[in-house]
């Protein structure tokens, strides 16, 4: 047993602890979320004060007075907490729409930037100007930052049929967008004060009374409770769990093809066996390759897990998600792996082991593709069929079980684990089989045919 | 103890139509350093190979200390006929990884390290990687990766294949070392005066087949021809026509370097000897001694078996 730790020891910390894999496989998903942390905070610090006078070229005489109106410091404030609720509402899923997780991040950074604005000091005042004013005059005062900015509607703004729609901003050269924003806004809404004021309406009472209500939408259950509908739950976790299972596995017993390759082609393969014997070569790699998706797994799990947290929304993952995730975990790596580590002794370099693997990827892919089918029927025909394909089993299982409203019928999930873990334990077997004489073929493919042969006759 | 390091008995090993290994039986004693010796695809590698139990043999039965490898191979070290080092690990790092493999305890193995390459005279690589080596550094690393461990047998496989003089001759000199430590050592190799200096015993393979197993003095005794050589300081030609007379004398004929006297099967060379210094002066005189390499190319052109050997034996001793 020493020699298969040994070999397992040397195999993880030749693969997880080196600079490339810190990198790539822990440092950016932690450059990714400084980022997204970081993002909106040098937004906040680089958001200037908006303070001066707005120039107004209004033939109409309603739009410069709805302006003011629009400037008070109150309505200032609550323009601001409007583009902070709406940033909110976005991140917020839509009912039966998947939610884009990056509309959440830009949602998020314009928020930040808002409360920037909202912190920074926003004063602003009107100058009216004729309509025969000199415009180039008023544009020069914007350049030189005597005016926050000039605009021009035209005479039909109010016009009910809604024909003036279009006004002219001019802005200064460094005038920072969120700014820009700001003001556009505030200008087509003055716009809208005008227009149904003209129409004898209070533009406050009809901004109220369209604004939508919202569902308090809840689910039934068959055993007679109700509870709050999380669509985000419903939606993301069980991709996200698959993902993870996917994406650690996969990564790892990539790890393990290769470095078997490596070892075959290094030639290094000989003086290895002199010491251990192929199954516990094999079994050593294995082992610690596990450890080193074991870590991904962690790493990229707790990173999630400390968002929810993050997010007040921990409840969201329920421990019994995590045994799960555990179970199915151990049956996805040593299966995955196994077929790995076979290919790559059988394989005299990368190429080779590509055209040998690509058949084995191609049903891998599958539970990629079974991702929303699966989570909106966990418990269709599809979901239950596909739950005992042994390479597809920890994938399918870990998306009904953290997907299913109702729970995921108990001798399913037990069916699935003797089951896994038994086509587990076959394919590792007949890897060993591979295993032993691959890494002993030196020069020459074999065939699919031969890898069968190495199977049952070795 | 007294068992053998090494039965082979009956074995043989095919690779699709072709046969390796034929019907090879041999026993290597313990304590000796023990040469198999064969051209290019004669079957060494092979049999080394089924001695490690990396492949197994078609037939027959092989015993490692007493065993099978697998279950001694704490015991054995060996040097394969491939190199292979894993590239990026630093020196000391790969030497002690197949130490661990071996059996040995972390206790006191850098120091053990650190020694084997002072021994090998590889002093401050125990930090490089072994990429960063020549190739003749990293077939030492190698060697030191089979000893390291304290095996009891140690099997070579082409040690000074690619060694420069100075490098073969440390490895000569740490090889007679293990044999003096009592350990077993087996190498193949195709450099004749490696073997013939090393070896105390000889195994001649050619095409899956043992020709030749025998004590290096069995075999100059076999195979010593029955020819005196001397170089006269005077005309070789006279020399020549005097030693045609003498007792025991079949013939002599002039050489590049002086003459060639053959000898009857009762000729005695002392008396010959005496003969040639009594009747003209020499700058030297002796008995012709065999070189393994003749022995080995008669009996790889002669082909497997006794009488092949046979043969070759009465081609060099009439020689």
């Amino acid at each position: 047993m020493h020699r298969v730790l040994t070999v397992a020891w040397r195999e993880f910390k030749y693969t997880a602890l080196t600079k490339a894999f810190v990198f790539a496989a822990l440092g950016v998903p932690l450059l990714v979320t400084g980022m997204l942390v970081l993002m909106p905070l040098l937004t906040r610090s680089s958001v200037q004060p908006l303070v001066g006078t707005v120039a107004v070229v209004d033939p109409s005489g309603t739009v410069a007075a709805a302006m003011e109106i629009e400037m008070e410091p109150d309505r200032l404030r609550g323009r601001v907490h409007r583009i902070l609720d709406d940033a909110a509402r976005e991140s917020e899923p839509k009912e039966g729409v998947p939610t884009d997780p990056t509309a959440g991040m830009e949602a998020g950074a314009a928020a930040a930037a808002a409360l920037g604005a909202a912190s920074t000091a926003v004063d602003l005042d009107v100058e009216r100007l004729a309509p025969e004013a000199d415009l180039e005059a008023a544009k020069e005062k914007v350049r030189s930052g005597e005016l926050v900015a000039v605009a021009v509607f035209p005479e039909d703004v109010v016009a009910a049929d809604g024909t003036g729609k279009r006004f002219q901003l001019f802005v200064p050269p460094g005038f920072p967008p969120n700014h820009s924003m700001l003001l556009e806004g505030l200008l087509a809404d003055a716009a809208t004060r005008a227009r149904t004021t003209a129409a004898g309406m209070d533009v406050d009472r009809l901004r109220a009374m369209v604004q939508r209500p919202s569902a308090d939408l809840r689910r039934l259950s068959s055993g007679g409770g109700e509870a709050k509908e999380q669509v985000m739950a419903k939606m993301l976790i069980p991709g996200a769990f698959m993902m993870l299972l996917w994406m650690s596995v996969f990564v790892s017993a990539n790890y393990l093809l290769t470095t078997t390759i490596e070892e075959k082609s290094n030639k290094v393969m000989e003086v290895l066996l002199s010491a251990v014997s192929p199954l516990e070569l094999m079994a050593g790699k294995l082992l610690g390759q596990s450890m080193v998706s074991a870590v991904m797994l962690l790493a990229y799990g707790g990173l999630g897990l400390a968002g929810l947290f993050a997010m007040a929304s921990l409840d969201l993952v329920p421990i019994s998600h995590l045994v799960f995730l555990g179970l199915y975990f151990v049956m996805a790596y040593f299966m995955i792996a196994s077929i790995m580590a076979g290919v790559g002794s059988a394989a005299n370099d990368i190429h080779e082991a590509q055209s040998l693997v690509t058949p084995a990827m191609l049903v891998l892919m599958l539970p990629l593709m079974l991702w929303f089918p699966i989570s909106e029927n966990p418990n269709g025909m599809l979901a239950t069929v596909t739950s005992f394909i042994p390479p597809l089993i920890p994938f399918v299982m870990i998306l009904r079980v953290t997907a299913a409203n109702e729970p995921v019928a108990a001798w399913q999930i037990a069916l699935s684990l003797v089951e896994g873990y038994a086509a587990m334990v076959g394919m590792v077997w007949l890897a060993s089989r591979v295993f032993r004489i691959g890494v002993l073929v030196q020069g020459k493919t074999p065939s699919p045919r031969e890898l069968l042969r190495w199977m049952w006759y070795a | 103890m007294d068992e053998p390091a090494i039965v082979i008995d009956g074995v043989s090993k095919s690779f699709g139509s072709t046969r390796a290994v034929r019907d090879m039986s041999l026993v290597v004693p313990r304590g000796i350093v023990c040469g198999f010796l064969g051209p290019n695809g004669a079957g060494k590698s092979t049999t080394i190979r089924m001695i490690m139990s990396i492949i197994y043999p078609d037939g027959g039965r092989i015993a490692v200390l007493g065993g099978s490898a697998l279950s001694a191979k704490d015991r054995i070290g060996y040097l394969p006929e491939e190199r292979g080092l894993y590239r990026k690990m630093r020196v000391g790092d790969f030497l002690a990884y197949m130490a661990r493999l071996k059996g040995v305890s972390s206790r006191g193995l850098h120091q053990r390290i650190e020694a084997w390459l002072e021994r090998m005279e590889l002093p401050g690589v125990v930090r490089r990687r072994c990429s960063e080596l020549s190739k003749g550094m990293q077939q030492k690393v190698q060697f030191i990766a089979a000893l390291v461990h304290e095996p009891e047998l140690v099997i070579l496989d082409e040690p000074f294949s690619g060694l420069d003089p100075v490098n073969a001759e440390v490895m000569r000199t740490v090889i007679q070392e293990q044999r003096d430590a009592g350990r077993t050592v087996i190498f193949s190799t195709h450099i004749m005066q490696s073997a013939e200096r090393l070896c105390d015993r000889l195994v001649l393979i050619n095409r899956g087949e043992k020709l030749l197993d025998a004590t290096m003095d069995e075999i100059r005794a076999r195979f010593s021809p029955r020819t005196v050589v001397a170089d006269p300081i005077e005309a070789a030609t006279d020399a020549a026509r005097i030693a045609d007379g003498l007792p025991g004398v079949v013939g002599a004929r002039v050489a590049d370097d002086g003459i060639e006297v053959s000898l009857a099967e009762d000729g005695d060379p002392q008396v010959v000897m005496a003969g040639l210094l009594k009747a003209a002066p020499l700058r030297r005189v002796g008995v012709r001694r065999v070189t393994l390499e003749e022995v080995f190319v008669r009996l790889v052109r002669r082909g497997g078996g006794e009488a092949a050997a046979a043969e070759a034996e009465r081609e060099l001793t009439s020689a």
